[in-house]
């Protein structure tokens, strides 16, 4: 069940109209206003394909947003608000545009797609999370999470001795796989060509993805760090769009890289960690970059195309396809990159029905992983791609970013899928052969 | 001098224009330049926007409501031949044998109308996202377009066609007709970031496997 409404009294309702005052000069507003409310967008959305109630329409979302800025901006809705159902502007009309836009959307922007009109849906949610967000009405699993990321460095709160301890027992096991003492889990090594920011979930629960990606990197002769301080590749004030927040994050892994002397951001797989660092985060910034930001996917699309080092694809034997993060392929433009890599390194890539940047969000996008509240519609609405899983017949799901890898192995059991979840990096680093990879000096870089 | 209900229509038509374009610079926060370095090409994404990706296959809203997408389609001839109408009896047009075709466009238009309208009262889910302005929006339309009709019939005066036509320009830039222009607005903006960011036109290989 959703939240109980917060009391009236904890409702920041100045700052959410300044903020809504704000949004209706921007891009929202101009998509709000295109809306024809022909309801011909429902078909594209997995909520409502999954519950099809009028609610779930993203028409209907978008109205939430809308009919609050005619209320308060247009001539008819101040004048005659029966006719466009203009809203004035309370603590409950936020409350139903929080279960909409939070509870309901994960923003993933399948519907502009197939929307008649052409609307960006994602841009309205943005701005209504933007004004929830200035009233103080983000929901609590996501605030938290986003208080974790300022306070603490990241967002799971991993104390920086757990995260380096990680790294240690990592680099043990990875000179132990590999048979090179040299090959390690690099950390605050300043001087490195490349920042990796990982998801902390790989730290805290998936560490083999981090000793694949440290495997990878060793046997392309990368020259690449962590750092201790700033590794957390995502941004939970883009989900709830704090904008303070997600700048201030943004801001943090900059200054890291510059630093470590590091010429080069790249970014683990993680989809909206992608999204707002690549294209939001100079938004954020108001300027562009002194380094250059990459995905690692881009990264290992050039190792295997430089043959880097050299890959048995016959090591991924089982029929596997790939999930295409909505932040990373639709919002992301990386859609080709990690089809290359996984043609090189697997034997059978079957592809999913609809693919690229027409893939439909395992719904556990937008944040909604944080947000207890809403779980049962978040795997409610993860049947369609439960249901596109399985018709590929794959046993293994190659999934570049670890938020949608969280809700595709939830998925697989409450959906009984017999499939394996695993990231890009782990399937390229299961594929290298390392009799065939040259033994690397300490630092030596093999990058051009 | 223009007869009266010319000066009506050009009066609104005015009065639409500068609304239309109040709006749309107050909207002009949309319009900022990225900062991101490009990973394609704004203008290429606007292109397909526009074309390959209005393609009824392109779109589920058309491929999967083709009944809903072919009666918009021709609604929107109908109005279209309205206007021209409407612009023909004050200025003559070359439009020569293709007059013949504006009042069976204008019919088709009309009937399209009245069943995305009954559509509208009978479906739930769009009755419930469905407000007054959608209604009255779909009964102006319904009423130009039977105008037209009348009017090529010879039992409709052109003062009174006028009429009718300069009230939903009048109307135009208040409610969900404004769609007229936010359309081109809102899509040139979409495809122009996704074109930008390298996703549109698709690189790999095309149709990504529509269901």
């Amino acid at each position: 069940m959703p939240d109980a409404p917060d009391p009236a009294s904890r409702v920041d309702l100045l700052a959410a109209l300044r903020t809504l005052d704000r949004v209706a000069g921007g891009r929202a507003a101009l998509h709000a206003k295109a809306c024809v409310r022909c309801g011909l967008c429902g078909q594209s959305c997995h909520f409502y394909l999954a519950d099809p109630v009028p609610a779930n329409l993203p028409a209907a979302k978008v109205e939430k947003l809308a009919s609050l800025l005619r209320g308060r901006r247009t001539f008819l809705g101040r004048r005659a608000p029966w006719l466009s159902r203009a809203r004035e502007f309370t603590p409950e009309a936020l409350e139903e545009l929080r279960d909409a836009v939070f509870g309901r959307c994960t923003g993933c922007g399948r519907c502009s797609l197939h929307c008649s009109v052409g609307l960006d849906v994602s841009s309205v949610i943005e701005a209504a999370r933007r004004v929830l967000s200035a009233a103080g009405l983000t929901p609590s699993g996501l605030r938290q999470t986003i208080e974790n990321q300022i306070r603490d460095g990241n967002q799971m709160s991993i104390p920086r001795e757990e995260f380096v301890e990680t790294a240690g027992w990592l680099s043990e096991e990875l000179a132990r796989e590999t048979g090179d003492p040299d090959a390690r889990v690099r950390v605050d090594e300043a001087g490195s060509r490349v920042l990796y920011l990982v998801n902390p979930r790989e730290v805290k629960f998936f560490p083999l993805s981090l000793q694949a990606a440290a495997g990878v990197f060793h046997a392309a002769g990368e020259s690449w760090t962590l750092s201790s301080r700033v590794y957390d590749v995502t941004n939970y004030g883009f989900f709830a769009a704090d904008d303070a927040a997600a700048t201030e994050l943004t801001r943090r892994a900059v200054e890291e890289a510059a630093r470590l002397g590091a010429s080069e951001i790249v970014l683990s797989e993680c989809g909206h960690g992608f999204r707002s660092f690549r294209w939001e985060g100079p938004e954020w910034l108001d300027g562009a970059y002194p380094v250059r930001v990459r995905s690692v996917l881009e990264l290992l699309d050039e190792y295997l195309a430089g043959n880097r080092f050299r890959v048995d694809p016959s090591r991924n034997a089982l029929p596997m396809t790939l999930h295409d993060p909505c932040n990373l392929v639709r919002w992301g433009g990386i859609v080709e990159p990690q089809r290359r890599v996984l043609a090189r390194v697997a034997e059978r890539l079957v592809e999913m029905t609809p693919n690229r940047e027409q893939n439909f969000c395992c719904g556990g996008g937008g944040g909604l992983l944080a947000m207890e509240e809403y779980g049962e519609r978040r795997i409610a609405s993860g049947a369609i791609k439960a249901a596109q899983i399985r018709d590929t017949g794959a046993r293994v799901v190659a999934c570049p970013c670890h938020n949608c890898a969280d809700q595709l192995i939830e998925l697989a059991r409450v959906y009984a899928l017999d499939v394996e979840i695993r990231s890009v990096v782990e399937i390229v680093y299961d594929a290298i052969d390392w009799s065939a990879a040259p033994k690397r000096e300490p630092g030596i870089s093999a990058s051009p | 001098m223009a007869p009266l209900s010319e000066i009506l229509l050009a009066i609104s038509a005015v009065w639409a224009i500068a609304a239309l374009l109040v709006q749309a610079l107050a909207a002009r926060g949309a319009i900022v330049g990225p900062r991101a370095p490009a990973m394609g090409r704004a203008s290429r994404g606007v292109l397909y926007g526009f074309t390959t990706a209005m393609l009824p296959t392109r779109k589920e809203s058309a491929s999967r409501h083709p009944v809903s997408f072919a009666a918009g389609l021709l609604l929107h001839l109908g109005v279209a031949a309205s206007f021209l109408t409407v612009l023909d009896s004050s200025f003559p047009l070359p439009l020569s044998s293709a007059r013949l075709l504006l009042a069976p466009a204008a019919g088709a238009g009309l009937v399209a109308g009245l069943f995305l309208l009954v559509k509208r009262l009978v479906t739930p889910d769009l009755r419930a996202i469905s407000r007054p302005d959608d209604y009255l929006a779909s009964l102006m339309i319904a009423a130009l377009l039977a105008g037209t009709l009348a009017f090529r019939a010879g039992v409709l005066s052109a003062t009174a066609l006028r009429i009718l036509a300069a009230i939903l320009v009048l109307y135009l830039p208040l409610g969900k007709l404004r769609h007229a222009v936010f359309f081109y607005l809102a899509r040139a903006d979409l495809y122009g970031r996704l074109g930008f960011r390298g996703v549109y036109p698709p690189r790999g290989g095309g149709d990504a496997g529509r269901a």
